[in-house]
This record gives C-alpha cells, structure tokens and sequence, in this order.
C-alpha cells in the first residue's frame, strides 16, 4: 500500500459521518427501488434518520482536530463540528416532522425527498469544513441544488413549482457572481486555500480589486443567509415550498451560510494552531469590513421586520422573521471578538429550537388545515390550546423575551454591543455599536407587534367554524419537546454555554470567553 | 502587441457584465439561464487564465472543470424546474408566474 | 523570427476570437427572440474553447465542446423548444428594463475595469506543457481527490432532483 492509499484511508476515517450519510443516501434510493411497487415511505424516513443518527453519534465521539486534511481540502476543527452536530439534529427533525404530517406529501412518492434532504446534509456538512475554495463551493452548490428540487417537491401544486423557480434563478445568479469573485481572489495571490487568499488583508496590501473580489464573494454569501439586498426570494421560497421544507432552509441551509461566512471572517487572521480572532478583527477593521456588516444587519433586520408587519401568511411571516433573525446575528459580525462568536453560536442553538419549534405548529396547520393563512386560525385556541401554547411560546422565544431561550440568546447579542461601545481600545467610536444595538431593540419592539398578530388571531378573533385538529402522539411529542427545551433553556443555559466553549475551543489562544452575561 | 493575462481579464469582465445585464432584462427564466451560463464562463476564463499566466500549477483548471460540472448541474436541474413549471402554468414568463405575492 | 510569427499568430486568433465571442455574447444579451439569444450562446461557448486552446488549455477546450455545447446548449435548446408554444410569445421584457440594465451593466463593468487595471495579479513565465490531461488527471486523483469524489455526490443529488421534477405525472 502506497503511502498516498494510507494517508486518504486515514483521512477516510475522519469524515465517517459524512461517509455514513452517503451510505443512508444510497440505502434511501435502493429501498425506495426495492419497495417501487408499494409505499416506501414508511421504510425510507427510517432509513434517512438512522443514517443521520449513525453520523451524528460518530460525530460526538470525534475530536477536533486543526489538521488539514485531503491535501488542505478541509477543516475539522470544533467550529465545523459544531456546525455539523446541529445540521444533522436539523435535517432529523425535519425528516420526523415530514414523516409525522404526511398529508402534505400524500400525492407524492417521498423516497427523492429523504435522499435529496440527505444530500443537502452533506453539502452543509462539507460547507462548514471547507478549506479550499472548489470543496467551499462544490458544497454550497450541493446544498443548493438539493434545496431547489425540495423547494417544488409538490410538483403539481403551482405555487410550490414557482417557489423552485424563482429559488433557482436566484440561487444560480448568486452563485455565478460569487464564483467570479473567487476567480479573482485566486488570481492575485495564485491559490485556491481560503486562507491564504486573505494574505492581501494580513499583510495590509488589500486594492481596489482586493475589496471587489471580496463583496463579489459576500453576493454569494449573503443570499444563503437572506440579508438584504439579497433577501428577496425568501419570504416566496418559504411561502411555497412544503412547510418542512420551508424549516429546513430556515434553519439548516441559513446556518449553513452563516457557517462560511464565519470562516471567512476567521480566515482573516490564521494562526499557527486554530484562529487567531483578534487578528482577524483587526485586520478586517483595518479595511472598514465592520462597517459593511453595520449597514447589512441594520439593513436586513429592519427590512424584515418592517415587511413582516403586513404579512398574513404564517410561513410567509415566518420567512420575513428569518430575514430579521439573520440581521440580529450579523449584529455580532461588526464586534468580531471572542465573546461575539459565543453569542452567535449560543443564539444558533437557540435559534434551531425556536424556529424548528414556530415551523412545527406552521406544518401541523398545513397538514390539518390545508393552509397556514392567520385568517384560517380563528378559534385555534378553542380547537386546540396545546398547539396555540406552544405557538405562543415559540413567539415568544423569536421576540427574544424571558422566560424563554430567546432572552438569554438576544441579550448575549445586545451585550457584545454594549460592551464594546462601553469597552476601551475598540476601534470604532461608541455610538458606532451603540447605534446599533439600539436599532436592534427597537426591531424586537416591531416584531413583537407581528408575533402577537399571529397570537391574536388565534386566540382573540371571532370564528365561525371551529378548526379541525387533531394532534397525534408524535405532534404532542415533538412540540412538547421543543417547548420543554426553550423554556428550560431560558431559565438554565448553561448546557448551551459549554457546548458553544467546546465549539470554540479551536479559535485559538485568544479564545477565552468571559462566561456568563 | 502579445496577448497578456489583462486581454483575458478584460473579455472576462465583458462577459459578466453582460450576463449581469442578460440576467437582469429578460423575462423568460431560459433568458436568465442564458445570463448565468455567460456569468459561469467569465469566471472560468478568468481562472484559466491566471492558471496559464500566474501560477501555471494547474489548479485554476481544476477549478474551472469543477464549475463545468457544476453548470451542467444547474443547467439540468433549471431546465427540468422550467418544465415543470411550464406543465403547471402554460408558460415560463417569469411575470405570469405570481401565486406568491406580498 | 519564429517567436514572432507565434505571438503574431497568437494575437490575430485571440482577435478573431474576442470577436466571435463578444459580438455573439452581446447578441446573446440583447436578441429579441429567445431562439436567437440560445444559437448566438452557441458561439459564445465555441469561442471560449477556442480560447483554452489559446491558453494551453487543451484538456479544458475539449471539455468545453462536449459538456458545454454538446451538453447545456443541447439541454437549453430543448428547454426553448419544449416550452414554447408561441415563439413570438418569448420576446424581450421592455425597453426601459434594458436600459436600465445596461446601466447597472456599464457601471458593474467599469468597476471591473479599474479592478483589473489596478489588480496585483500573481505574474510568472510558467512553462506551458504540451500535455494538460495527464497533469490534470493526476492531480483529480491525489491533491483533489476530495472535490473530485465528492462531485459525484453533487451529480447524484442533481439527477435525482431533475428526474423527480419532469417524470411523468402519477395522476
């Protein structure tokens, strides 16, 4: 065996779970071929989740390692697998959630689905390891391509085709631009490794074309995570795809995007071992990269909640409030220190829960309902307290207020700010964080508006015909679940806090967060 | 006069700003399609070209097989979404198309 | 003397093609009909081969012609012809969307412009092989070996994706 065979079965060994999704996605296909004659459903969700529980528990045996490896293709640091732990536990809810509400998807065959679910797993999976700029795209594009099908997987239904198409031609102009910009990073410095491609920026050489490249990068970037001006296909995408669907790009396939952004970020400031984070800060200061990020959350939040006052579709809503949430996270991505990842990463856990949480009562409306419309919730609160308690719980958790997981998560975010405006030796002025964060207040006060339209109609608002729903073990199951988690985190977060400090664990020496609040 | 890196560059940068446009002015989704495949090819002349005149170590032509590949992806899976839309509306005029509003 | 008839060669075929490739991009942009705009993309991808081959690209040329033309523009074509019932139907959106396109085009070309004016681009005098595909395909198996393995996943996922969406419909 040649040295070469040893070193790519070696590396083998480090990406099983991603070996074991490959192997679910197969077994997913050929089931659902040996079972063509009668429903394979039943047979392929349980497939597509054991292979995502096989690579999940061969994930939480791994150790990070800062290596490189596949010749520098990817990155298994902590960060990544942070990243991978919480894609995987995504993509299982959302194959329960489908498997549990299968009238949406009852005039379907539904083996496609799980394997195409399983395959836009695996492009975020590599997305958040990625080293090289052809594995950072080929993923993102797996991932992508993935989502479009999922998008108009109700291929009769006119509006779930729609919502595909324009997802596509979207999707495929934003990657086409961030492609050219990769094309142009890699002509000034003649390698395709990510971090080497930011050695203009470290060495303080950054041009013109330098920053070109760079925003033309962020195109692609930023139309994965909905920030503005590249936000406008989210609240159609999510309105006409199939609910779960719908939650899994808010969930998954946004984190995703965060997930590059933030190694990007990071790469600014490589370190012999892990990341160097202040170096990073300090370089892409240096270059006013803080101040792109300052108009894009301002920007992206307050679009997303302004538009969402209007909305009368829950998904659609649920859409523009993604919109809002991903401005609430690049918050953070103007400070860029140690304690601003924490609270990123801590809101992402949080963010899955309640968003997962929010999107479950909008599938179990869809399934039984045949339509996530406010107008169609009236008496919701006579046929069925439980859903509209775990609704109003969720909401809650979105506006970002106690007793819940939301609390804690927002005022970490607000507390980077604070601190930094208050701190010495930041590199911008005061009222520069400060404007922010107060920008980010006054969205939450707007949101909350919204949310309690949804509440209102629910609960307040006359109704003629009492709604029919039935909720099933699994329903009361998976929401009591949810709604346990969000309220117990609000109350005791700690769990989360050492989960976020073993994910940054890799960001070096200079990662040593202050715990706490 | 010799043919260098910025000739290529400049055909490049004509490219996407047409594709850009293309993508932009059209109505029908295959006018767009016809606007990203024209973005796709700036970028791979770019990186062929940095590949011949920077580094000559091959890796922007690896670069540039990989987002062939990815094209023909987009290519199949835009085409089929465009049919399928065209057997639910009778059309691919991306103006008809609006169920989805807000 | 030699040298000279090569870069002279050189530039002449590199002008021929920009060209080819420009005008029929521009037709490709602006042409009324969508028929049109898909034939004028036909030789906007021929032309790009025919700059690989310039650049010593011989490996990438080929691939252009067999995946790009032989393949996307096929698969296009079909697309225009499978979809169009009335062809007058596929016309240009307006004239005042064009403009204002254009503009956003002009500008986004003129930033390029100082971009590549300005750019601190990697320069050396590499020596050109005669061979690509035997470097290329070693290095797809070694130092890419990753990319390469896993575009297979990509390919799957997209054949999957394409066949669900156009199979027959089950009622």
């Amino acid at each position: 065996m040649s040295a070469f065979t040893a070193q790519t079965l070696a590396n083998c060994r480090a990406i099983a779970p991603e070996l074991a999704l490959i192997a679910a996605l197969m077994a997913v296909l050929l089931v659902d071929l040996a079972l063509l004659s009668r429903r394979s459903t039943g047979a392929s969700v349980w497939v597509a989740v054991a292979g995502l529980g096989t690579a999940f528990a061969l994930l939480t045996r791994f150790q990070p390692t800062d290596a490189v490896i596949f010749s520098g293709a990817i990155r298994l640091d902590s960060l990544a697998l942070f990243f991978q732990k919480i894609f995987i536990l995504g993509a299982m809810a959302v194959c329960l959630f489908t498997a549990a509400n299968a009238e949406i998807f009852a005039e379907y065959r539904m083996g496609e689905y799980y394997a195409l679910v399983l395959s836009a797993t695996l492009g975020a999976m590599f997305l958040a390891a990625a080293n090289d700029y052809i594995i950072l795209v080929l993923s993102l594009e797996t991932l992508s391509l993935s989502s479009y099908v999922l998008a108009g997987y109700l291929r009769v239904d006119r509006r779930s085709s729609e919502a595909s198409m324009k997802y596509i031609l979207y999707g495929a102009v934003a990657s086409g631009v961030m492609l050219f910009g990769i094309s142009y990073l890699y002509g000034m410095t003649g390698t395709l490794r990510i971090a080497e491609t930011f050695a203009p920026l470290r060495q303080g050489t950054q041009s013109f074309t330098f920053f070109v490249a760079f925003a033309l990068l962020l195109c692609g970037i930023g139309f994965k995570i909905s920030s503005v001006p590249f936000h406008n296909w989210t609240p159609d995408v999510y309105e006409g795809s199939p609910t779960p669907i719908s939650a899994f790009l808010a969930v998954v396939s946004k984190s995703a995007g965060f997930a590059i952004l933030l190694r990007l970020v990071l790469q600014a400031g490589m370190a012999a071992p892990g990341f160097d984070v202040a170096a990073a800060a300090r370089h892409l200061t240096a270059s006013g990269l803080d101040i792109v990020f300052w108009i894009l959350a301002a920007a992206t939040m307050t679009v997303g909640n302004l538009v969402a006052i209007r909305q009368t579709d829950i998904k659609r809503l649920l859409g523009y409030s993604s919109i809002a949430h991903a401005g609430y996270l690049l918050m953070a991505f103007t400070v860029m220190n140690s304690a601003a990842w924490d609270a990123v990463l801590f809101y992402f856990v949080v963010y899955y829960l309640m968003t997962l949480g929010a999107f479950y009562v909008a599938i179990t409306l869809e399934a039984q309902t045949g339509t996530t419309e406010m107008s169609a919730c009236r008496g919701m609160w006579v046929a069925s307290p439980y859903l509209v308690t775990a609704m109003v719980v969720f909401l809650i958790s979105l506006t970002g207020l106690p007793p819940t997981a939301g609390f804690p998560a927002k005022l970490k975010l607000f507390k980077v700010l604070i601190d930094a405006a208050l701190g010495t030796g930041m590199p911008r002025g005061p009222w520069f964080y400060l404007s922010l964060a107060l920008i980010g207040v006054g969205n939450s006060v707007v949101s909350l508006y919204y949310y309690f339209k949804i509440v209102r109609a629910m609960t307040l608002e006359r109704f003629e015909t009492l709604p029919s729903i039935r909720l099933s073990v699994f329903d009361l199951a998976a929401m009591g679940a949810l709604l346990v988690a969000v309220i117990f985190l609000g109350i005791y977060f700690q769990p989360v806090e050492e989960f976020v400090q073993t994910a940054l664990s890799s960001l070096g020496g200079a990662a040593r967060v202050v715990g706490g609040l | 006069m010799a043919i260098g890196l910025e000739h290529y560059l400049v055909v490049g940068a004509v490219l996407f700003a047409l594709g850009l446009v293309c993508c932009m002015a059209r109505r029908t989704a295959i006018g767009i399609l016809i606007g990203i495949e024209l973005i796709l090819n700036a970028a791979n002349i770019n990186l062929i070209a940095f590949d011949r005149f920077g580094t000559g170590r091959f890796d922007g032509q690896i670069f540039a097989v990989f987002v062939i590949i990815l094209a023909a992806c987009e290519a199949a899976i835009a085409l089929a979404i465009i049919i399928g839309m065209f057997m639910n509306f009778g059309t691919i005029d991306t103006d008809v198309a609006d169920k989805l509003e807000g | 003397m030699s040298d000279f008839f090569q870069h002279f060669g050189q530039t002449v075929a590199f002008i021929a093609i920009t060209a080819v490739v420009i005008g029929s991009a521009l037709a490709a942009t602006f042409a009324k009909s969508i028929v049109h705009a898909s034939f004028a993309l036909f030789f906007t991808l021929l032309g790009m081969a025919g700059y690989y081959f310039l650049l010593g690209a011989d490996f990438l040329g080929i691939t252009q012609v067999i995946i790009y033309v032989g393949g996307i523009l096929v698969l296009l074509l079909f697309g225009v012809l499978l979809t169009s019932r009335s062809l007058d139907q596929l016309q240009i959106r307006s004239r005042a969307s064009y403009i204002a396109a254009s503009a956003v085009g002009l500008a986004v070309l003129a930033m390029l412009w100082k971009a590549i004016i300005r750019g601190p681009w990697q320069h050396v005098t590499p020596v050109v092989p005669q061979q690509t595909t035997q470097s290329l395909g070693r290095l797809l198996l070694t130092d890419y070996l990753l990319a390469f393995e896993f575009s297979s996943v990509t390919l799957l996922a997209a054949l999957i994706g394409a066949a669900y969406i156009v199979r027959r419909r089950e009622k």
